[in-house]
């Protein structure tokens, strides 16, 4: 149900996202510097219409993966342009169709605004990312500042219709699902920020003692994960 | 305001951007407000109107600038500048009375130039707090 509401509003938003969200020139330096750093087989979480690709490194190998039909088709050309090796994959983010460990960097960006369950999507990432694997992040969140706090609120009453979340903790998200914080850079006061978040071990060692991939369950000493309405 | 590590050029024009951008709105903001005043019946009524208005305006200002300055980037200030430059005009005008449209130009654009410093001084401590872990490219 969630995967056909979110394809069904970003098929809507497809058309127009270019004119209205498409502009990186104020962003651009600091995606390039962060994507920079990608290492070996990457995965592009939440690829939209492309608009990343321009700036991944020359020759990387990269799978770009959308819900959205309507994004990918537009991320064609772009995908075709980029100095690296894109291939383009429909997919849901709760549920990546991908081996446990087979990326050595996942990079997002502004994918967890969009997400129905951004917790559920940084699990699944960190099951797809290898034990020496990283998290790249380029991501809009809640201030920490209470007037622009409120603000993105408010702003969230509308945006979230057509599936956008301008007030998620999403650095906050990342941890729960068992990232460390490597590195922030604010991008735009503390609203945009660069994030570089390494996976902890301790999935990895429930991992070989059989439990799930998915870095949460149901004896978890720790006890249930937030929920996604917790972490937003 | 202005994104770190970009050039010196594009730095200053990403802030003269977020000047303008941020005095336009104030201006806009308050002269809604003057106008509902004067042409709506009711002080309640022609404040909600004259909010409405000025933020509507000031996300329209937004929205054709979104392109150079992002999408974010210009809508979380102007939405603060919408709201505060009518309301500086409702405070003045409840202390001072009747305003000429000068004056309220005035309020407007002041509003602005407060908000840009405001965001200018938490942009300062927004890096400060996160610059300790700077990117080594
Ligand atoms: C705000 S757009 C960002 C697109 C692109 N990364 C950019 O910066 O231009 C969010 C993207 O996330 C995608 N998305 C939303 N929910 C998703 C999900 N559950 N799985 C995969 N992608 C999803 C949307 O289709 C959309 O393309």
């Amino acid at each position: 149900m969630a995967r056909l509401t979110a394809r069904g509003a970003w098929a809507r938003r497809a058309a127009l996202y270019d004119w209205l969200e498409g502009s990186d020139l104020r962003r651009a330096s600091a995606k390039k510097r962060l994507f920079g750093r990608a290492r070996g087989k990457t995965l592009l979480v939440g690829a939209g219409t492309g608009l990343d690709f321009r700036h991944l490194a020359a020759g990387s190998d990269v799978t770009a993966m959308d819900i959205s039909d309507a994004m990918l088709t537009r991320a064609r050309a772009r995908a075709a342009a980029s100095p690296a090796r894109v291939r383009l994959v429909a997919a849901d983010a709760l549920r990546l169709p991908f081996a446990d460990g087979v990326f050595e960097t996942v990079i997002t960006s502004c994918t967890m605004c969009s997400v129905p369950d951004p917790l559920r999507a940084f699990t699944e990432i960190r099951r797809v990312l290898g034990r020496s694997g990283r998290l790249l992040m380029f991501e809009h969140v809640r201030s920490t500042q209470p007037v622009l706090a409120a603000t993105l609120e408010v702003m969230t009453w509308w945006s979230r219709r057509s599936g956008t979340e301008m007030n998620r903790e999403t650095v906050m998200s990342a941890s729960a699902a068992g990232f460390r914080i490597a590195r922030i850079e604010s991008v735009f006061l503390d609203i945009i920020l660069a994030v570089e978040a390494l996976p902890t071990n301790d999935m990895f060692d429930r991992h070989e003692d059989g439990a799930t991939g998915s870095g949460w369950h149901a004896d978890d000493p720790r006890g249930a994960p937030p929920t996604c309405a917790g972490a937003a | 305001m202005a994104p770190q590590r970009v050039s010196g050029m594009s730095r200053v024009a990403f802030l003269v951007g977020d000047f303008a951008l941020l005095v336009t709105v104030g201006i806009e903001a308050a002269l809604a407000m003057h106008i509902a005043h004067d042409v709506v019946p009711g002080i309640l009524a022609s404040t909600i109107v004259g909010m409405a208005v000025g933020m509507g305006a000031g996300l329209l200002t937004a929205l054709a600038v979104r392109p150079v300055l992002g999408s974010i980037e210009t809508a979380v200030p102007t939405m603060i500048g919408g709201m505060i430059g009518g309301l500086a005009v409702c405070l003045v005008m409840l202390v001072a009375g009747r305003i000429s449209g000068m004056f309220t130009l005035g309020i407007g654009a002041a509003t602005g130039v407060v908000l840009f410093s405001m965001l200018m001084a938490f942009d300062r401590e927004c890096r400060r707090r996160f610059d300790q872990d700077r990117w080594h490219a």
